[in-house]
């Protein structure tokens, strides 16, 4: 088994506490923990903290959209948190290269193309893919 | 034979080492057999909450062991814990967890999803649960459109998807009003007792302890005492005091207040209800008048008050006044209380929520609801003003507005600033 420094660095955000549990859970019931560094958080200030430290970032990130999100002294929930990390992942140099999947409940068309323009590699909708399907799309990214 | 659940030696901390520790479970060793209706009764912050996320497999701890079925839990492998949390135990949330971008259907179904179970089987499965609990009229609506007590019953659904031997039921009341409290009751009784399921809840409202076969007392992190069968009446729970046999020795005063404040402030964070108790005995003991009470329930949180509205601030202070003018027993007060209980807060929320938008004849998305819960709280806890309240109203969505009209925002502002000036606690609805 190739130990945590070796392997791909997978990273949940998302502040929903059950799909938190499930998705661990999906990755633990199908092996995949023996492959993968799974890091989970269920915030955007965590998600910055491992994402800006080289020791920790991750190669995949699965995004939640709808967050909560600090904007003019305020805590608003938004579409825009999962979209402001992923437009300051795609216009850094450095973090540019971590392929991130959208993993939204929201099944909005608008969503869907504004992920995809601003360089989602996908936009996975929760409780419509099976794990397997899950899985798989983590082993064909993982390898492109 | 082996018990179904077996705790030995639990001792679990927060922030081991630091200044802030606290030692959350201390020295906990307890049995639950299969097909046991438990309980977990205490104050809030007493370590219920931790005990169940870790006979839940959620909470890993530092010491002692979690056996099921004769197992140590942390000697399962990832694949089996994993297993374990999917297939042996449903939980129930006190705040839903629902998704709100789920429909009820997908709610209920999306444990199955999670275990690979094909789409036809899992609408089949799910509708059964629906039915079961009353709501299958529900199944495609979306949590933001159905009241407390219908949300809670999703959960429930839920909790029963995968079929598990056990659920456990974090506060399963706290946000319920007593008619869907008590329908909740009754589908725990019914899961113990019809289907043998293991039911292990926790709870701080003596009430609710009815059904329970056996009731494990908890106070700053410690089992105090187990007691094997329920109070059978409520009126006999009562006259027991459980919060006093959990506090022998605590002064008149400071029971009252530790009773009490968490029956007041029902649904508000532990960090809210402790503020309130502490402010709650200051009044007690006199050393702040009724006015000083008032202002502080009335103070935003930020500015070391509980950023009550002013007609809750308003009722509660009158309520207190009542029991230290007339000296009334603690003991009548909570049977009062517990007959009719407060409005939980979200009950409220939802409640204002309604009447602000009654006459509004545009249509309201899922995350307009959920962003209108949110600015009717920080305005009620005056985290934000009359005016910055319209302004997020009519911003538009990419500006993290509502994105209603400049109109109906100045007419729901208006109609939100009358709740807030009234000294009426109830919304005429």
């Amino acid at each position: 088994m190739p130990d945590a420094s070796q392997k791909t660095k997978i990273l949940l955000v998302d502040d929903d506490e059950m799909v938190r549990i499930y998705f661990r859970d999906i990755f633990w019931i199908h092996g995949m923990d023996e492959k993968y560094d799974l890091n989970i958080v269920d915030n955007l200030k965590k998600a910055d903290e491992i994402i800006d430290n080289p020791e920790t970032r991750p190669n995949i990130i699965f995004l939640d959209l709808v967050m909560p999100m600090e904007t003019n002294g305020r805590t608003v929930i938004s579409p825009e948190a999962g979209f402001n990390l992923l437009k300051k992942i795609k216009s850094d140099a450095n973090l540019k290269n971590i392929k991130v999947i959208v993993f939204s409940g929201h099944t909005e068309e608008a969503l869907q193309k504004e992920a995809e323009k601003l360089g989602a590699e996908t936009y996975l909708i929760k409780g419509s893919n099976l794990p397997k399907e899950l899985v798989e799309f983590v082993e064909k990214i993982a390898s492109k | 034979m082996e018990p179904l659940i077996k705790l030995t030696n639990i001792n679990h901390w927060y922030d081991k080492g630091k200044p802030s520790e606290v030692w959350a479970l201390k020295n906990i060793n307890l049995e639950v057999e299969k097909g046991e209706y438990v309980a977990f009764f205490g104050p809030s912050g007493c370590g219920k909450t931790t005990l169940l996320y870790a006979i839940s497999g959620i909470e890993q701890l530092q010491e002692g062991n979690v056996s099921i079925n004769g197992r140590d839990i942390s000697k399962f492998s990832r694949k089996e814990l994993a297993i374990y949390r999917q297939i042996g135990i449903g939980i129930v949330f006190q705040q839903f967890n629902l998704i709100p971008s789920l429909t009820v259907m997908n709610n209920v179904a999306l444990p199955m999803a999670f275990l690979g179970i094909i789409q036809e089987k899992r609408e089949v499965e799910a509708m059964k649960l629906l039915d079961r609990l009353g709501i299958k009229d529900l199944a495609e609506r979306y949590p933001f459109e159905l009241s407390g007590g219908q949300q809670q019953r999703v959960g429930i659904a839920r909790a029963l998807a995968n079929n598990p031997p056990i659920i456990v039921a974090d506060e399963p009341l706290g946000n319920l009003d007593s008619v869907n409290a008590e329908k909740v009751l009754e589908f725990l009784k019914e899961l113990n007792e019809k289907d043998g399921l293991t039911i292990i809840m926790v709870t701080h409202e003596s009430w609710s302890l009815r059904d329970a076969k056996k009731i494990f007392y908890m106070k700053d992190g410690e089992i105090v005492k187990m007691e094997k069968s329920a109070p059978k009446t409520v009126a006999e729970s009562v006259s027991k005091h459980i919060y006093k046999e959990l506090s022998p020795k605590l002064p008149a005063s400071e029971l009252a207040a530790q009773t009490l404040s968490s029956l007041l402030l029902r649904g508000y964070s532990v960090d809210e209800i402790r503020r309130f108790q502490f402010y709650l005995l200051q009044r007690f003991k006199d050393y702040i008048d009724k006015d000083t009470f008032l202002r502080v329930l009335d103070r935003p949180y930020k500015d070391g008050g509980l950023g009550l509205w002013k007609p809750k601030a308003i009722k509660i202070t009158d309520y207190v006044e009542e029991i230290i003018e007339h000296k009334r027993e603690i003991d009548e007060i909570y049977m009062e209380l517990e007959k009719n209980p407060e409005t939980p807060l979200f009950a409220e929320i939802e409640n204002i929520r309604n009447w602000l938008l009654k006459s509004y004849k545009g249509k309201i998305s899922g995350l307009q609801k959920i962003q209108f819960n949110e600015i009717i709280t920080e305005r009620l806890r005056a985290i934000i003003d009359a005016e910055q309240f319209q302004k997020i109203i009519g911003l538009s969505k990419n500006k993290f507005g509502i994105g209603l009209s400049f109109r109906t925002a100045q007419k729901i502002s208006e109609k939100m600033e009358t709740i807030l000036k009234s000294e009426n606690h109830k919304l005429n609805i």
